[in-house]
Parts: structure tokens; C-alpha cells; sequence
């Protein structure tokens, strides 16, 4: 049982970083980078939790604001110019971290440990070896599913709200077309950076989790493989609304683990999964129509039950 | 002071001339995103298959160099044509992420049977790959040039001037220049859209299968995941020197290639990849066209 609480809670953290992907993407900016801000929240809050005895909620916090700074450092100066430039850089600036982070060593010696596994704190290629939080603390995995769900759920009320308001209208007319939006008086700039912002803080806070959940982390856990499926959580569950990278993000990581009895073909067919749907639904498995015909479903259901509406 | 001079010399000229493989795969990337605006994930599997079959007929069946980079280039030509049967042709109307997301599930799914195949017939991690010019070299005073360096540089020579003379001479390249302009207006003068770029991906993945071929000559090896480094390196070379433009991805490889040699001999080894991958983060944030990129829109 625990093993299915540990893939609910990957589950969960999947679909933060396919929201911190959906963030920018709604005004029509497609980061390749969300990794670089999932490696720094995942290092920065497993630090805070194991070298300087945070609780995991505030390390989880700072992890996100700690990803979200980073987000800004890439943020100002290329979302300022349109095109694909943004995309180029969050690549190039995803690789610079992974880097980074496969060479920095801090922390201080274990008390405990066998020969060549005293360190504590990221340890170069080694890694970051005993994120032991929840182990210390008596978490169990299914506790911590919940408070990763917990979590999962305040993002995704967020971005019910963000959708039914004023902002995503704005979003999605930048994404149309910036030259309206600009003509509109839409600050066009600021609006891009503060969504890339807030999906580089959500980012981050989903590294914080993800480097609890394993207990250990190296820089080569952030390549370039995790931001286009990152990217691709969303794309396959539809970049149009908010429920297609909930739906993406679930389904691309609990069908892998359905598919483990047949082990040895399933990397296979997580790739063929991908090529097929994106050949058969290219706009993702949910678009914004199949969002409208299941809503007025929904509303015309409701209204047959009530029936004095009916004469 | 005047060995470390020598040194340095050496280093540049050493990074120079193995830059020249990675500019081969930033050319192959490069094109495809000049022509569609698709980051083609897939690239890289064709860099590997062309490294096999240049190990299976330098190696196993044992022919001449020449014929081997031929052998390379079809292979890895035939992945192209996969790749924009599969991947690109069927999802030409749709959004330009989703045939990016198609490449990206083709590269994990080819990659994933390959490394299946090949850990049936080996059971390490590289077999060797015969190297012809391995310890030939022209010394010039102190500095000396290997052999295999000097004719990769020839070689990628020899393919940049068949790719310039393609597409500047020749009706198929005023086709692509037209499309890389815009597919619509292209496709009302008459150009055959379609065709051109199934041909676009045929000459992106031989070159990749070339450079895939020299990759493993070089290093002496073939391995199965040489294709995914690849396919960092090549887009890096190609954003170093701006996406998109053919002069971009032979600057890009070149300096990369400095930038990596020089790195590691002037601080460590270690961070070789993270100064090279900082300088091209900065090197984004002064020029985002990269360093001989044009800037294709406007600032707002």
C-alpha cells in the first residue's frame, strides 16, 4: 500500500509542475526550463529541512520562493521580447543549473554513516544524500500523499479561480495576440513575468516536495528529459484549459506504474502513449470545447431536475 | 609563461576543430527550426544511429572512412524520413508544440528499443569503434593537430559547403529560404511545401548521422546514450550562436567547442559544462538572438 501512497504523492507533485508549466503558457509562453526551478526548490528545500532543521511547510515555502527569485532572474530580461527567445533561454538556463547543482558540495560532516558516506548536504556528483525529514519525523507515505494533495488542491482552486477571472482573459489575449493586448493597455511585459513568476514558484515548491519523497537528489535528476515532459503533461492534457495538465500530469505518471507487470516494455510505451496522442487529439485530450459540451451537460442536467423550470 | 601560451594555443585549436562535430548537429537542428520552429527532440536518435552504423561498417565490417560516412548518413537520413512521417507530417496543422511533443515521445520510444537491442548483442556500455587516424597527427612547431581532429574538421568542411551550395544555388534551396519566410505565402507560389521539408528532415538527420559518425571516430567509442548528450550539445551550439541561422550553428559548435576545452584546462574539469552552459545563459541575456543571430521579431 505504501508504494501506491508514494505514487500518489509523485502524482501530486507531477501535476504542480505541470501547472507551473500551464502558469506561462496560458500567455502563450513555452518554457523548456521548469526543471532548473524544480531543482532549485528541491535543493533548497531539502538544505532547510535537513542542514538547518526547518519544518517542512516553510522549507517548502521558501523552496518556492527561492525558484520563484530564480524565475525572475531569467524572466526580466527575455520576457520582455517576443518570439521564441524565452523558450531558447529557459533550455539553456535549465542546463546551467543542472550543472550547478551536479558540482556544489556544502553541508557538514555525518556523525554517523559507513566510509565514504559521511556528508550531509549535496555532496558534488554524489548528490544529496538522507533527506530523512519525514523518516525523522514519522510521516508516513500516506501522510505525506495528503499533505502533498493538500497542497495540489490549493493550486488547483487557484487556477479554477484564475480562469473564471479577469487575469486569464488577459493572458489569453496576450497569448493571441500581444500587439492587441498591448493596444488594449495591457502592461503585456509584466504580466508575462509575473506568470512565469508564479509557475516558477509552484515549480519550486514541487522540487521541495519530490526531494522529500526520494531522499535523495543529484543535479542529473533535472535534465532536460524532465522539462519537455514536464512540457508535455500539458500538451497531452490540453493546453486550453486548466483541467488538461491535471489530467496529463495524472495520467502520464500513473500509467507507467499500471504498466508494471509488463516492466520490461514500459518506457517504450510511454513514449508510443505519447506519439498516439498527440497524433489522434492534437489539442490535447481535453480541449476547451470538450470543457463547454460536458459544462452545458452538466447545466442542462441540472436544470431537468428542476422542474418547475420546466413549463 | 611562454608554455602556457603554447598551451592555450593548443587548447583553442584542439576545442576549434572538435567544436566542428558539434556544429554539424546544430546544424541539423537548426534547420529544422529555421524551416517549422520545432525544437526536433528526435535529433539526437538519429546522431546515435548514424554512430552505429558507422561502428557496425568501420568496426565489424571493417570500410574504408569514406564510405562509412555515407553509410552514416543514410542511416541516419532513413530516421529523418521517420521522423517526418511520424512525428511532423500528420500534425502539420496543428499547434507547433505538439509535433515537438510527437519528437519527444519518438526519441524516448527508439531509445528505449535501441538500448533494448543493443544490451542483447553487447553487455557494456560502449564497444569500440575503429579509429583510422588514431595517433596520426601534423605537428606545426609546438603545436601539434590530430589526425582524426583534422579530418573531422574536413569533413564538416566539405558538408557546410554541400549545405551552403544547397541552399543558394540550387531551386530546392530558394524553396526552403521561401518557406523558412512563411509556409502560406510559400505554398501560393507553387512551392511544394510538404516535399521540401521531408527533405529539410532528410539532409538535418544525415547530417546528424555524419556527426554521430565522427562523434564515435573521435572518441574511439560508440555508446547508446551518446545520442541524448547530443542533443544538449547541439542545441546549445545552435542557441549559442542563434536558433534558426546556419552561421549561428557553425559559430555556436565552434565556440562551444572552445568554450568546453578551454574551461576545463583554465579551471577544472568538473565545471566544464556549467561555465560553458553560464556563458551561453549570459551570452543570452546581452544578445537573445544569439551571437550572429538576426532578430527575427521586433521588441515590445
Amino acid at each position: 500500500m505504501s508504494y501506491w501512497f508514494t505514487i500518489a504523492a509523485l502524482t501530486g507533485v507531477n501535476v504542480l509542475l505541470a501547472y507551473s508549466v500551464y502558469a506561462s503558457f496560458m500567455s502563450g509562453q513555452v518554457s523548456i526550463g521548469q526543471a532548473a526551478f524544480f531543482g532549485v526548490g528541491a535543493y533548497v528545500g531539502a538544505s532547510l529541512t535537513v542542514l538547518a532543521g526547518f519544518d517542512l511547510m516553510s522549507a517548502v515555502l521558501v523552496a518556492g520562493i527561492a525558484a520563484a527569485a530564480a524565475s525572475v532572474f531569467v524572466g526580466v530580461p527575455t520576457l520582455r521580447l517576443k518570439g521564441y527567445h524565452f523558450t531558447i533561454a529557459t533550455v539553456a538556463f535549465a542546463e546551467a543549473v543542472r550543472v550547478i547543482l551536479h558540482n556544489t558540495k556544502y553541508g557538514r560532516p555525518r556523525a554517523s554513516g559507513n566510509v565514504g558516506d559521511q556528508w550531509l548536504g549535496p555532496d558534488g556528483a554524489t548528490g544529496f544524500r538522507h533527506i530523512g525529514y519525514l523518516n525523522d519525523n514519522g510521516i508516513s507515505t500516506g501522510q505525506y500523499a495528503v499533505i502533498v494533495w493538500s497542497i495540489v488542491l490549493v493550486v488547483v482552486v487557484a487556477f479554477f479561480l484564475v480562469e473564471r477571472s479577469r487575469i486569464a482573459r488577459i493572458l489569453r489575449t496576450i497569448e493571441e495576440d500581444e500587439v492587441v493586448a498591448r493596444s488594449i493597455g495591457v502592461p503585456v511585459a509584466r504580466y508575462k513575468v509575473i506568470a512565469f513568476v508564479c509557475g516558477g514558484f509552484i515549480a519550486g515548491m514541487s522540487g521541495a516536495l519530490y526531494a522529500h519523497i526520494l531522499t535523495f537528489i543529484s543535479g542529473n535528476d533535472f535534465v532536460i528529459h524532465l522539462s519537455t515532459i514536464a512540457l508535455a503533461f500539458v500538451v497531452i492534457g490540453g493546453g486550453q484549459t486548466m483541467w488538461g495538465p491535471l489530467l496529463g500530469a495524472v495520467l502520464l505518471t500513473v500509467i507507467p506504474e499500471i504498466l508494471r507487470p509488463i516492466r520490461e516494455f514500459r518506457i517504450e510505451l510511454f513514449g508510443l502513449l505519447i506519439i498516439l496522442v498527440m497524433l489522434f487529439r492534437p489539442t490535447g485530450m481535453i480541449s476547451a470545447i470538450t470543457v463547454r459540451r460536458w459544462g452545458s451537460a452538466l447545466a442542462a442536467k441540472a436544470r431537468a431536475k428542476r422542474p418547475t423550470q420546466a413549463f | 609563461m611562454y608554455f602556457f601560451a603554447i598551451d592555450l594555443t593548443q587548447t583553442t585549436i584542439d576545442g576549434l576543430l572538435f567544436g566542428s562535430t558539434y556544429a554539424l548537429v546544430a546544424i541539423g537542428f537548426t534547420l529544422i527550426w529555421g524551416l517549422l520552429r520545432i525544437l526536433n527532440l528526435a535529433h539526437g536518435v538519429t546522431v546515435m544511429v548514424g554512430m552505429f552504423a558507422g561502428m557496425l561498417s568501420a568496426t565489424i565490417i571493417g570500410l574504408p572512412f569514406y564510405l562509412g560516412i555515407l553509410i552514416s548518413m543514410c542511416a541516419g537520413a532513413l530516421v529523418g524520413f521517420l521522423i517526418d512521417r511520424i512525428c511532423y507530417r500528420p500534425l502539420r496543422a496543428a499547434h507547433e508544440l505538439v509535433p515537438m511533443i510527437a519528437t519527444l515521445g519518438f526519441w524516448i520510444l527508439i531509445e528505449e528499443v535501441f538500448i533494448k537491442i543493443y544490451s542483447k548483442f553487447w553487455f557494456r556500455d560502449y564497444v569500440p569503434f575503429a579509429n583510422p587516424f588514431d595517433g596520426a597527427g601534423l605537428e606545426i612547431g609546438q603545436i601539434r593537430l590530430r589526425g582524426d581532429y583534422l579530418v573531422t574538421l574536413a569533413v564538416a568542411t566539405l558538408l557546410v559547403i554541400i549545405l551552403y551550395f544547397l541552399i543558394y544555388r540550387t531551386r530546392l534551396g530558394l524553396a526552403m529560404r521561401m518557406i523558412a519566410e512563411d509556409h502560406d505565402i510559400g505554398s501560393l507560389m507553387g512551392v511544394p511545401v510538404g516535399r521540401v521539408l521531408t527533405t529539410a528532415f532528410l539532409l538535418s538527420a544525415a547530417y546528424g548521422g555524419a556527426a554521430g559518425y565522427l562523434l564515435g571516430m573521435t572518441a574511439n567509442l560508440a555508446g547508446p546514450y551518446a545520442g541524448s548528450q547530443a542533443v544538449v550539445k547541439g542545441l546549445f551550439s545552435m542557441i549559442l550562436g542563434g536558433a534558426g541561422s546556419i552561421p549561428g550553428a557553425i559559430v555556436g559548435g565552434l565556440s562551444l567547442g572552445v568554450l568546453e576545452l578551454q574551461s576545463s584546462f583554465l579551471f577544472s574539469f568538473a565545471y566544464r559544462d556549467a561555465i560553458a552552459m553560464l556563458a551561453l545563459f549570459l551570452v543570452l541575456i546581452v544578445r537573445p538572438q544569439g551571437l550572429v543571430g538576426k532578430r527575427t521579431a521586433d521588441r515590445i
